[in-house]
């Protein structure tokens, strides 16, 4: 039975409770830091205290369902919402650990408290089930990010990388709502869920006639967002940006955004458009696929010659956005039966990969930071020369990073590429695009490629020399927080590739749920489950959309 | 049986963490513990070896579930058996895993006294290998196979890069690229395999397990898969290439031909082995390069044959090409390890001919091959090694008459390059012959040239031993004070002949009785060989120079198998 408004409206606030929870943590510690001065170390915990709250409070409301009532709920609490909030929430932490001793006392409040606004913004965009909820929590990630990103340092190329960021950024939202405005003025709902409901089982909202309408929407979404993963050809502003900005911020930037752009993917476009009428899922697939393959050639053959450390994992990111690219093409592709998702799906991959790559680049980006934080250079591949003879454990934690972002094997990096090759493989040929095998291929090949610039950085760690022989006893130590950040990322990656199992089981069951229909209620709690004309349904649809 | 070939495959990983996350060790107790891990190793797969069942082509060793899947549950995909922790060994793998685990202790004795700078980590990378190896030839699903295959790379890289040659660097990274490229083509193709097992088996099960596929893609319901054209017809090379078998054959064949290395592919080879050190060079060539000879037999051959049929003559042609140019570059060298590198090349050429043949006899005799190839060729490099540990160089024309000096070492070089030249009596004949045969009946032009490789062989390893072993003594110069010539070259030691003896023995013990080899490797090759199309009527007649009337009533593979048994006896 559908439950009533406000019914639905406490039970919203019920799921929504971790992002509430840090909110106001964030909001108490921005208002609340221009009295009281204490040093970051307290800030960054009562911030690594508000997360663990939230997660709490997360794994809290997990067993609430939010099945009976998605067509009218803004927010959903299924097993995407659960995976990708729990995977914002620990990656956070890892972030907030990593930013421990990246900031003066000064600043501290306003950097801990955005910090916390964008991992609240990232939950609730993957919570999201409503396009303007959905813009609500992306604009909640951006506008800290322009803080953030100006915050700790101030000096030119900071500067530059905030502006060059803003302004693309707002551009970019522009593009995202001209699309939504499309998807609405195409169906008159607003609820995803619904959206996705009536492009699958409304006769005739896609007709030949305004296809083009859903095009259009399809598109300046893909671009809205294709920003945000820094995918060809939105993806310009990257490499300085990431050189530019603090290498906190970077790590941020690469990890953030990349996994909200393909969880907002997930939920807003491949969700609908797949289970919608081929005309429009084709032509969505056909998109997908060149932005893939120009994102996965561009971003592997530029980062070859990178020498610049920052600049060299822009485009390592940008390549990763292609293959996650190749995910997205081969999840548009039209899926007859929500009910069943076939052996292996686009989505199940992109959630996969999602989690490894958060791992392995965040380790990456931690072994900068940490030595950053003890004084050495890090800017250049040479700067690492000999690292492992200095500092063998970081070097390691380091090396096992990059061959997980290379994509061997036993690491999580490599079941992150084969669930995705294997999901391309996998789908049915289309008429009159390109096969999504040969994409594959494309992206087999490029993976190839890639290994070439991790490799350089493993073989400058370990066969160079250092540059010079410090004595290990008068060097700074390490803050633990990073270090067990790194551990953490290192670590993690290796064991969920040796043991792969319980992440792909979870991400199967997220990407089910991604486009799980349920059957529409009925306000007279009669026989939910009959034989009802699909237009009776589609009026409760409406009805149960908009309130 | 089966915990305990778990038990022998994770062994090694398990004394190279030990060795990696121990305290600083002395190289002495470094190498100790790499020893005695590898002969626990070494006496475990024995032991698997002598309870091994002759005479059967199921995988020996292995768990089976209730519904009858091999191994346990590691990843589930789908509503199948999904991706499986499946471990077991046929004959194929049985003499490739045991082959490991020897040559593992000629590597620990080979690097005794010559790595002393960061000992633990070299020996810790050495058992990690040997657990990346050992592995891959007891894998029994795909996905297993495949990540042991990719995870050999990382300790080799690490081994070539720290404790190679003065141009590691650029050895290490060439080697590990050229592989990964080749094996990322191989993993869509095996992707491939399951998807076209998936989509086209009347059950549509997602299966990943290397028997099951093997049987499934041979009575897969499928007209474009079941009949593949052999020829280039009308439609073009572009159709032709697009054919299901043809084109998931070349997918998986990118991975395994630079692994081979096939004679276009194999341009990392020379650099890696030359660059790397002893241990190095003597996995590399002694398991390394049978990887890529057991992954065309397990599934370039076993699971897409039409494809290998119609690419059979451009193959068998590239062998040939392989032999004879590897054999020329091999007498052009003035570097022994080097010369020895590129035998390998002209050797590995012998196998992939002999695989891709087709015929009982010819695959049999690869099989074989690539055990001889792996003692013969280990042998050498180990001996080279201890050349190189004495003079500092391998230049042939600063050494010569070491029978003078170390007759013992002489006697270890003339015995294997004897072995490696395929003297009959020896190993590399038994090898080498049933090759030829089996692949005259099918190409006789292929085996007439590939003869010329073998003479070219004789010929370069003979011109190496008169260089190097025969003539008045001559030793480098540079090396060591004036007048204490006598005093600087210590004798072969103990742990070099310990490394070395086993694989002698073994090189006399297959030239002389290799029916227990045969025995063993047959019933597994049969099935295989089984499904592989019949000769075409275009090619028969080249074939009946060696067939009797009898021709009608005997399958021309059982006609074929004939010389095997009698070398078998």
């Amino acid at each position: 039975m559908t439950p009533d408004q406000s019914e639905t409206l406490s039970r919203t606030l019920l799921i929504l409770l971790p992002e509430i929870v840090l909110s106001i943590s964030a909001a108490t510690i921005m208002v609340a830091g221009p009295f009281v001065r204490w040093g970051r170390s307290l800030w960054a915990g009562l911030s690594g205290a508000a997360i663990i709250a939230s997660l709490v409070a997360l794994l809290a409301v997990a067993r609430y369902d939010t099945t009976d009532f998605v067509y009218g709920a803004v927010a959903l609490n299924d097993a995407l919402s659960l995976y990708a909030r729990l995977a914002f929430l620990l990656t956070g932490l890892i972030l907030l650990a990593m930013g421990s001793n990246q900031i003066g006392d000064d600043r501290a409040p306003e950097f801990f408290g955005a910090m916390l606004f964008i991992v609240a913004g990232s939950m609730l965009v993957s919570t999201a089930n409503e396009l303007v909820f959905l813009f609500v929590g992306l604009e909640l990630i951006s506008i800290p990010t322009y803080l953030l990103l100006y915050l700790p340092r101030r000096d030119r190329p900071a500067q530059e990388a905030a502006t060059k960021y803003f302004f693309l950024s707002v551009f970019s939202t522009g593009l995202l709502l001209f699309g939504f405005a499309y998807l609405y003025g195409l169906t008159g709902v607003t609820n995803l869920k619904a959206l996705a409901y009536l492009l699958h089982e409304g006769e005739g909202i896609i007709t030949s006639g305004n296809v083009a309408f859903g095009l259009i929407a399809v598109v300046f979404i893909t671009a809205g967002l294709g920003f945000r993963v820094a995918a060809v050809p939105f993806h310009f502003y990257a490499p300085d940006v990431y050189q530019g900005a603090p290498t906190i911020i970077t790590a941020l930037l690469a990890w953030i955004p990349k996994g909200i752009g393909f969880v907002a993917m997930l939920r807003v476009l491949t969700s609908v458009v797949s289970v919608g009428d081929p005309m429009l899922a084709e032509r969505a697939v056909f998109l997908a696929w060149i932005i893939a393959a120009a994102t996965l050639v561009l971003g592997n053959t530029v980062a070859l010659v990178q020498t610049n450390l920052k600049r060299l994992f822009a485009y390592s990111s940008i390549a990763h956005a292609g293959y996650l690219m190749i995910g997205i093409a081969v999840a548009f592709a039209t899926v007859e039966d929500p009910a069943n998702l076939g052996p292996n799906s686009g989505a199940e991959g992109i959630i996969f990969y999602l989690a490894a790559y958060a791992l392995m680049t965040l380790g990456a980006f931690g072994v900068i930071l940490l030595l950053e934080g003890v004084g050495e250079r890090a800017e250049n591949i040479d700067d690492l020369s000999g690292l492992a003879r200095t500092r063998p454990l970081l070097s390691l934690a380091m090396a096992i990073c990059l061959f997980s972002l290379a994509g061997v094997p036993p690491l999580a990096g490599f079941w992150g590429k084969f669930l995705i090759f294997a999901s391309a493989w996998n789908a049915a040929p289309i008429q009159g695009i390109p096969s999504l095998r040969l994409l594959a291929l494309i992206g087999v090949l490029n993976a190839a490629v890639g290994a070439y610039y991790y490799l350089r950085i493993v073989a400058a760690m370990y066969y160079g020399t250092p540059a010079e022989a410090s004595g290990v006893a008068d060097r700074p130590r390490p803050s633990w927080p990073v270090v067990a950040a790194i551990g953490t990322c290192a670590i993690l990656s290796l064991v969920l590739g040796c043991i792969p199992g319980p992440l792909q089981t979870a991400s199967r069951q997220a990407a089910v749920a991604a486009i799980h229909q349920p059957t529409p209620g009925r306000s007279d709690a009669e026989a939910p489950e009959s034989e009802t004309a699909p237009r009776e349904d589609l009026a409760q649809v409406r009805v149960d959309a908009t309130p | 049986m089966a915990t305990l070939l778990v038990i022998t495959v994770l062994l090694p990983l398990i004394g190279g963490l030990a060795l990696l996350l121990a305290p600083r060790l002395d190289h002495t107790v470094a190498r100790s513990v790499a020893l005695a891990m590898t002969l626990v190793t070494l006496a475990f797969s024995l032991i698997l070896t002598i309870a091994f069942e002759v005479g059967s082509a199921a995988p020996q060793f292995s768990t089976q579930s209730s519904e009858g899947h091999y191994g346990l549950s590691w990843v589930s995909v789908g509503d199948g058996p999904g991706i499986r922790f499946a471990m077991g060994l046929d004959g194929l793998g049985l003499s490739l895993f045991t082959l490991t685990a020897l040559l593992m202790i000629t590597a620990v004795f080979s690097s005794w006294s010559s790595i002393v700078d960061r000992s633990p980590t070299y020996y810790a990378l050495l058992l990690f290998l040997e657990t990346g190896l050992l592995g891959l030839f007891a894998s029994l699903d795909v996905v297993l196979f495949y990540i042991f295959f990719e995870f050999t790379l990382i300790p080799l890289f690490f081994l070539v890069g720290l404790f190679g040659g003065p141009e590691r660097k650029r050895a290490s990274i060439t080697f590990f690229l050229y592989t990964l490229a080749g094996s990322l083509l191989t993993l869509l193709g095996v992707i491939a395999l399951i998807v076209v097992h998936y989509q086209y088996s009347p059950e549509h099960v997602l299966t990943f397990s290397i028997p099951e596929l093997t049987n499934g893609l041979a009575n897969l319901p499928w007209n474009d898969w079941t009949q593949t054209q052999t020829t280039v017809g009308t439609e073009g090379y572009g159709a032709f290439l697009l054919q299901p078998q043809v084109l998931i054959f070349l997918l998986l064949f990118a991975g395994f031909a630079i692994k081979v290395p096939l004679f276009p592919f194999h341009t990392w080879l020379p650099l890696a082995h030359v660059e790397a050190p002893t241990a190095g060079s003597v996995l590399l060539a002694g398991v390394l390069l049978k990887v890529g000879g057991y992954g065309f037999l397990r599934f370039n051959l076993a699971m897409t044959p039409m494809g290998a049929a119609a690419l059979a003559p451009v193959l068998v042609t590239i062998a040939v090409i392989g032999i004879l140019y590897g054999a020329l570059t091999a007498l052009a060298q003035s570097d022994v390890k080097r010369l020895v590198a590129y035998s390998s090349v002209s050797h590995m050429g012998f196998i992939a001919l002999g695989l891709f043949s087709m015929t009982l006899v010819s695959v049999d005799g690869a099989v074989l091959q690539m055990i001889n190839h792996g003692l013969t060729t280990g042998a050498l490099f180990a001996c080279v090694g201890i050349l190189y540990e004495r003079y500092h160089t391998r230049e042939m024309s600063q050494m010569g008459g070491v029978w003078n000096r170390m007759p013992l070492l002489a006697f270890f070089l003339i015995l294997s390059s004897l072995g490696s030249a395929a003297v009959p009596g020896l190993n590399g004949f038994v090898g080498e012959f049933p090759i030829l045969v089996g692949s005259f009946a099918r190409f006789p032009a292929a085996a007439v040239f590939a003869g010329f490789g073998i003479i070219l062989g004789a010929y370069y390893l003979f011109v190496m031993l008169q260089r190097v072993v025969f003539g008045p003594l001559r030793e480098p110069d540079h090396h060591g004070h004036a007048g204490s010539h006598d005093t600087q070259v210590p004798p072969v030691r103990w742990y070099e002949i310990a490394g070395l003896a086993p694989l002698l023995v073994l090189i006399v013990v297959i030239g002389v009785y290799p029916k227990p080899f045969f025995d063993r490797i047959t019933p597994s090759v049969e099935p295989i060989v089984a499904r592989f199309p019949e000769v075409g009527a275009a090619r028969s007649e080249d074939s009946t120079q060696t067939v009797s009337a009898e021709r009608d009533n005997v399958q021309p593979r059982a006609f074929l198998a004939g010389p095997a048994q009698v070398i078998a006896q």
